[in-house]
């Protein structure tokens, strides 16, 4: 067995800080890498060593594999955890985190190869038995060929990175004559984000559900799944609330599906923490979609309803050992939910926005984990994701946790910059999602009811009566003593600062 | 005194009475609402009407209250604050222009793509606002630009 006592995580935010959680209950010691705008950011001062990266481009920063690498070795770990996005999926960064000797903490580099590609992936589903979506793969990227490909299938039709993830480089056209805006706009997006700007058409399911199953795989031949997510909640097609379990399967469907994974992480004797998603139409037909070869944003819920911890296992697998646990030994128990929370404006069209995060706040529900990568007086920066934080609540009833996750969220400001958290608890109180009517595109099919909520009169008449109590303004009030007595108190400890 | 409060956006007269350090009445739709405070720190405060207490979060305008978040302002007498902008040329936020889809002089129907831009990894199409004549470009293609800065101006072809 391999001995792992530091890791180097080469990512940022909160899965930097999810990972370091788990190391420090490992007692693996963490080294962690930032650039320069993040100096203030938690998982910089969190970790055990922290190293600068500069202020280059993220070529030059979080996608620099030499740097990171040799970070590694001189810091001496034995192992990277890459977290999610950045170079989570680059099968050359997984081949040379090997040949430097270190272990690259996730699926051996062939398996990323042979999954991480769209147009692949699915010809292993095709082999193994598991059904995919009908669509264009093809080689010729020509406009025009790629024009009359989406003509054979029936409008709408999806234009998809075949390299991509998140939702980058993907457009659905509804009409022929809006295909070559989508498509260019399409290219581009996938050339700056993933540096390959091949394409693939598919026919586009109306009513579909995003269903993803976790499995996990050691290197003792031991192939698992953890059940399913559903993520059909999504804006710009990227996840905003997921769940687990899905009330879409039947118990019939979801071993079938379950079992449809698990038959492909076989196959290609896969190692690690991976994700198999699939679309699920309204008649109970499923489509291979993809496979993720990482950990994914949405694992939480897996590990509340299973009672696991996943990073756990990616680090016990990487050392060489067993899996904790035989398929028959985890069980799916109660309901979790998350909500991504990210800095962007619902009621505009999702804009991101920007800001100075004068003050988070902390949920205090039962049952609820707050996973977030920022500190009050961090600022929302411009090169990185717009998520956040994540808020995963669990409940013996999904109605439970729906309801544990919307007051949770009301504990979150987040002062300073605009999220998406109302918005979210909008939604978990929406009939439609409680009834489980969850689809894609039920933001769009639901927009008027996801509207804001009006204020009642005496809501009106707090804001009026709110005003009067600026802040700096002298009020002598009953807290304004007792801050300032705790100030003296702070005043009086030497050599420490309360900014 | 009457007053006019911004609240998410909708102006509201009201009046106040009373307004001591620890309470205060409002006086809107024919209704005197009382409230004292009960607690304040830095980022929060916590109102009562006399029986029940609300808990609020606040920075300068910015207010949370039960998971929503409101822009309050005291709308200041004898300032006019309605200066329209046409609306869709400005930049959303700080990025980068991607591409230049009209030049300067060009017919543009309203919606059209004029140019897309790059922000926080993702794409925003600056459309149109109105039928109309291109007028200006003020960045090319390549260029980092700030945010709410004028992007393009288009001169609106009057109805016929």
């Amino acid at each position: 067995m391999k001995s792992i006592k530091r890791i180097l995580i080469a990512n940022r935010g909160e899965i930097a800080m999810r990972i370091m959680r788990t190391c420090r209950e490992m007692e693996i010691e963490t080294v962690t890498v930032y650039t320069d705008e993040e100096q203030r950011f938690p998982h910089v001062f969190t970790s055990n060593r922290s190293v600068n990266l500069g202020s280059g481009p993220l070529s030059e920063t979080y996608l620099n594999m030499d740097k990171l690498i040799e970070i590694a070795k001189e810091h001496e770990c034995q192992a990277i955890h890459p977290g999610y996005g950045f170079l989570s999926e680059r099968a050359t960064f997984a081949k040379k985190v090997e040949a430097a000797e270190l272990i690259f903490i996730g699926p051996s580099a062939r398996a990323i190869e042979s999954m991480g590609d769209k147009k692949g992936s699915k010809e292993i589903a095709i082999k193994v038995g598991v059904p995919v979506i009908p669509g264009y793969h093809g080689d010729d990227q020509s406009a025009q060929i790629l024009l009359a490909e989406a003509k054979k299938m029936k409008w709408p039709i999806l234009i998809k990175a075949s390299a991509g993830g998140g939702g980058k480089g993907m457009r659905v056209v509804e009409k022929e004559a809006d295909f070559n805006e989508a498509l260019e706009s399409a290219k581009r997006e996938a050339m700056s984000s993933f540096g390959d700007d091949r394409m693939l058409i598919e026919k586009y399911i109306e009513h579909p559900r995003h269903i993803e199953v976790q499995v996990f795989s050691d290197s003792k031949g031991n192939h698992v799944h953890l059940f399913e997510r559903e993520c059909s909640i999504q804006r710009r097609h990227q996840k905003i609330i997921e769940e687990s379990p899905s009330m879409a399967l039947t118990a019939t469907l979801r071993k079938q599906i379950c079992e449809s994974a698990v038959k492909l992480s076989r196959h290609i004797n896969y190692l690690g923490a991976g994700t198999v998603e699939f679309i699920l139409d309204r008649d109970g037909s499923f489509y291979f979609l993809e496979m993720n070869t990482r950990l994914q944003v949405e694992h939480p819920v897996t590990e509340m309803v299973t009672g696991t911890d996943l990073v756990e296992w990616q680090i016990r697998v990487a050392r060489g050992e067993e899996l904790p646990l035989k398929q028959d030994q985890i069980k799916q128990k109660g309901h979790a939910i998350e909500a991504r929370i990210c800095s962007e404006d619902p009621d505009n069209n999702f804009m991101p926005s920007l800001g100075h995060l004068h003050f988070i706040g902390t949920p205090s529900t039962s049952y609820t984990r707050f996973e977030c990568g920022m500190v009050n007086g961090n600022d929302v920066l411009l090169n990185f994701d717009p998520m956040l934080a994540k808020v995963i609540s669990w409940g013996e009833t999904r109605d439970q946790a729906a309801y544990r996750l919307t007051l949770a969220l009301e504990d979150l400001p987040f002062l300073g910059v605009k999220t998406n958290g109302e918005y979210i608890a909008r939604i978990l109180n929406n009939d439609h999602f409680l009834k489980g009517e969850t689809y894609t595109h039920f933001v769009k099919t639901h927009a008027e009811e996801l509207k804001p909520h009006q204020l009642t009169s005496i809501e009106k008449a707090l804001m009026m009566a709110q005003v009067h109590w600026h802040k700096g303004h002298d009020t002598k009030g009953p807290s304004t003593e007792g801050s300032s007595r705790e100030s003296e108190a702070w005043g009086q400890l030497k050599g420490f600062r309360n900014s | 005194m009457k007053k006019n409060i911004s609240i998410a956006g909708e102006t509201i007269e009201y009046e106040t009475k009373n307004g001591e350090s620890h309470s205060i009445d409002v006086l809107f739709n024919q209704f005197v609402y009382s409230f004292k405070l009960v607690f304040q720190d830095k980022f929060s405060l916590v109102l009562s009407d006399g029986v029940h207490q609300f808990k609020l979060f606040k920075h300068g305008d910015e207010i949370f209250y039960r998971g929503q978040k409101l822009q309050v302002s005291v709308i200041k007498p004898g300032r006019n604050k309605s200066h329209e902008e046409s609306g869709g040329l400005k930049s959303p936020m700080p990025g980068k222009i991607l591409k230049i889809e009209k030049s300067e002089g060009d017919q543009v129907q309203k919606g059209e793509t004029i140019l897309v831009m790059e922000a926080m990894k993702m794409e925003h199409a600056i459309r149109s606002p109105a039928d109309g004549i291109l007028k200006k470009l003020n960045f090319k293609a390549g260029d980092q630009v700030p945010g709410d800065v004028a992007l393009a101006e288009v001169e609106e072809t009057p109805n016929a």
